[in-house]
């Protein structure tokens, strides 16, 4: 299928006045890395494409906003991958980001886009899941903030409204949390997950705390799992600990097989990779940069 | 839609059907046949091309998208018909087999170069993560980037003989 017209926004609010005119048959277009691969495949595509690649402003920006972050939602890839505001205060976007499709994908590809595609492997969404994320909606009635963990209905469906766009994400900046992201895919970079998984926790007193776990790829939506999250909170790590959660997680995975995966190595693999963040989590205490997680997984 | 667009520094101005990708549009609009198609998809990276100082795949992005923008592709590459340092690179090295994936290549190099201008390995092989090389196995190519970045004084060039 081919769009039959291409209308370049020159804003945000000028785009969501075409969707809501135009109906269900219009739909945007930023970095097109989805959207033309849909066409490509021969799968259905809005019939007017609004472009919304050229808008510049904040709708591109990665700000500080009191005790929060956010970002806009035509921040590419590679803004989120380059951010050192990210990267202090929710390394697992970052970490997600840097490893996200290839550099021409980084290039273009935005943080809405992912959001907007709800594919359940979409490798920003378990970040931002664990990073207790709002997606700030806009249509020409108005706006509504969504948490990101609601968004997603289905695999490629979200309760977005047809008229409606993501604007921004933001969340919260939480004063000496650890958060970090893993996935598990055939090839170390351009490919799309397996299963992935973020996590997020603050050490209080010895004890986990503010634990929020999400995984990707093994459900039709991206999962946030509040069992695995209460058998961490407030507890010491120990060995003990680790097994029960790396069993909680597996089980947790609604997975299915598929041209990727199976089912099983998928479930498996969440209480392994889910065991791996809150071993990373320990270890980056005793180094305090917060790089290691990167390092370790590009090398 | 008409398309306005700077190639190589020299302007053009055409028209194009609003579905024509920025691939078809170089291709068939400009006759600038030096990009490849591959995939379609933005798997391969044979269609990549820079656009306003940033690498892309040029079979995702529609033509009115690339609408007044700056693009950098292969034929931008010689001038006047003395190959760039990193085409002669490519030559020494042995750096193109069926030369497909060549032109994206070089263009990705080219864009990587301008802010890492002494990589590692490793960051050469990251930063052509998204073009795939189906004869060479890559390591002509590296070389041949360390070649332009000065990186090989002292090293033997690999036998191709």
């Amino acid at each position: 299928m081919h769009p039959s017209s291409v209308m370049r926004a020159a804003s945000l609010e000028e785009a969501v006045e075409v969707l809501a005119e135009r109906g269900p048959s219009a739909g945007v277009v930023a970095g097109g890395t989805d959207l033309a691969v849909r066409r490509r495949r021969g799968l259905p595509v809005p019939e007017v494409w609004v472009d919304i690649s050229s808008i510049s402003g904040p709708a591109r920006d990665i700000v500080r906003s009191q005790d929060r972050v956010v970002i806009g939602a035509l921040a590419t890839f590679r803004a989120i991958a380059a951010s050192d505001l990210v990267r202090r205060t929710l390394p697992a976007l970052y970490q997600a980001a840097n490893i996200m499709g290839s550099v021409q994908i980084r290039n273009r590809a935005t943080l809405g886009g992912n959001i907007g595609n709800a594919s359940p492997a979409g490798d920003s969404l378990p970040p931002l899941i664990a990073g207790d994320a709002t997606a700030h909606l806009l249509s020409s009635r108005g706006r509504r903030d969504i948490p990101v963990e609601d968004l997603f209905t289905g695999p490629g469906q979200t309760c977005l409204a047809p008229d409606e766009l993501v604007e921004a994400v933001s969340y919260p900046v939480l004063e000496g949390a650890w958060s970090g992201f893993r996935r598990v895919a055939t090839r170390a970079s351009h490919d799309i997950s397996k299963m992935s998984a973020a996590l997020r926790a603050t050490l209080e007193q010895g004890r986990l705390a503010a634990v929020r776990v999400a995984l990707g790829a093994v459900a039709p939506v991206p999962l946030r799992v509040p069992d695995v999250e209460a058998m961490i909170d407030g507890r010491v790590f120990n060995g003990a600990l680790l097994d029960a959660v790396g069993l909680a997680a597996s089980r947790a995975a609604r997975a299915i097989t598929d041209v990727r995966s199976t089912a099983g190595y998928r479930a498996d693999m969440c209480g392994e990779v889910v065991v791996e963040l809150l071993e990373s989590f320990i270890r980056d205490r005793r180094d305090p940069s917060g790089r290691a997680g990167l390092q370790q997984r590009r090398a | 839609m008409r398309i306005r667009v700077r190639v190589n520094g020299r302007d053009y101005q055409q028209e194009a059907p609003d579905h024509w990708t920025l691939l078809r549009f170089l291709r068939e609009g400009l006759g600038l046949t030096g990009t490849k198609e591959g995939c379609g998809a933005g798997e391969c990276g044979a269609c990549t091309i820079i656009m306003d100082g940033l690498t892309v795949n040029s079979c995702l992005v529609l033509a009115p998208e690339a609408d007044g923008t700056v693009i950098e592709t292969i034929e931008g590459e010689a001038v006047a018909g003395e190959l760039s340092p990193l085409q002669r690179a490519f030559h020494k090295h042995h750096a193109v087999q069926c030369g497909f994936c060549t032109p994206a290549m070089i263009l990705s190099i080219k864009a990587f170069l301008r802010t890492n201008p002494r990589p590692t390995v490793r960051e050469i092989q990251e930063a052509i993560e998204g073009n795939f090389c189906r004869c060479t196995g890559y390591q002509q190519i590296i070389e041949a980037v360390q070649e332009v970045t000065g990186q090989r004084e002292g090293q033997e060039e690999l036998g191709h003989a």
